[in-house]
């Protein structure tokens, strides 16, 4: 009789991207989806992050600006599969990635969790400014203040030292 | 063979550079850090070889992955051309 091997429980995180005119209903329908999921397998929620909207480093979609969410979870590799598969449908997200953060198998009932910190943070409020106009949606020339700093030479040299083979001239 | 000594004297000055990251293992490479990761790309957002930063190849493969996920999720760009 072959035994059946019990899936691994691993911690991961995974951050999406939603496009800036999401409705808090969608994004709260992609962040139950992963709960769903998670908790489908006796996994955990152990944290939601809204990072808030962001000024994108390239556009993506046509979009210049993106909703951030980081949720950190205990669960298996066949959740992780369905959760990518799930979030493919979604027309709101624009990118996602998951990350595992436990080198090895990791027991969910270990973690404890506070709640209001395991809890989805809806977007009512970024969604409000942005409909009000408060944060420009779109604007031409956004992507520009979040760019790599484009630094000037001082503050990018500290750590950078050219070799001294090059010609520094007799 | 003057010019061999030359180049000696030149190198002898030379500062050693050391990783970063591991003088100071409390500072973290994570791909969500975009401040530090930053330091270790170009104003046009290649990511500068360990020759110039002085990181040792295990924290430079780690920075690396680092740079590449956070490309991925629009944090850092993948080029800046100047133009749109």
């Amino acid at each position: 009789m072959h035994a059946l091997v019990q899936p691994k429980h691993r911690e991961y995180e995974i951050v999406y991207l939603l496009a800036p005119m999401t409705t808090p209903g969608a994004a709260t329908k992609v962040g139950d989806t992963v709960r769903e999921v998670v908790e489908g397998i006796n996994g955990k929620i152990l944290k939601v992050d809204l990072w808030g909207i962001r000024t994108l480093a390239y556009k993506i979609k046509g979009n210049r600006q993106g909703i951030y969410y980081c949720t950190r979870f205990v669960s298996t590799q066949g959740a992780v599969d369905e959760i990518e598969r799930r979030l493919k449908i979604f027309d709101s997200v624009l990118r996602y990635l998951i990350v595992k953060m436990s080198p090895g198998e990791v027991d969910p009932a270990a973690y404890t969790v506070k709640p209001e910190e395991a809890q989805f943070k809806p977007i009512d409020e970024i969604h409000a400014s942005l409909q009000a106009g408060e944060i420009p949606a779109a604007e031409p020339g956004a992507a520009e203040t979040d760019r790599p700093a484009a630094p000037s030479p001082e503050e990018e040299t500290p750590e950078v030292e050219l070799d001294g083979d090059e010609d520094e001239g007799d | 063979m003057m010019k061999d000594s030359k180049a000696f004297h030149r190198r002898k000055f030379h500062r050693r550079k050391v990783c970063r990251f591991c003088s100071n293992p409390d500072q973290p490479i994570d791909y969500k850090n975009t401040e530090t990761l930053r330091h270790y790309l170009t104003d046009r957002g290649k990511i500068v070889p360990r020759r110039i930063t002085g990181n040792c190849s295990k924290h430079q493969r780690e920075l690396t992955r680092a740079i590449k996920r956070a490309r991925h999720l629009a944090l850092v760009p993948f080029t800046v051309t100047g133009r749109e």
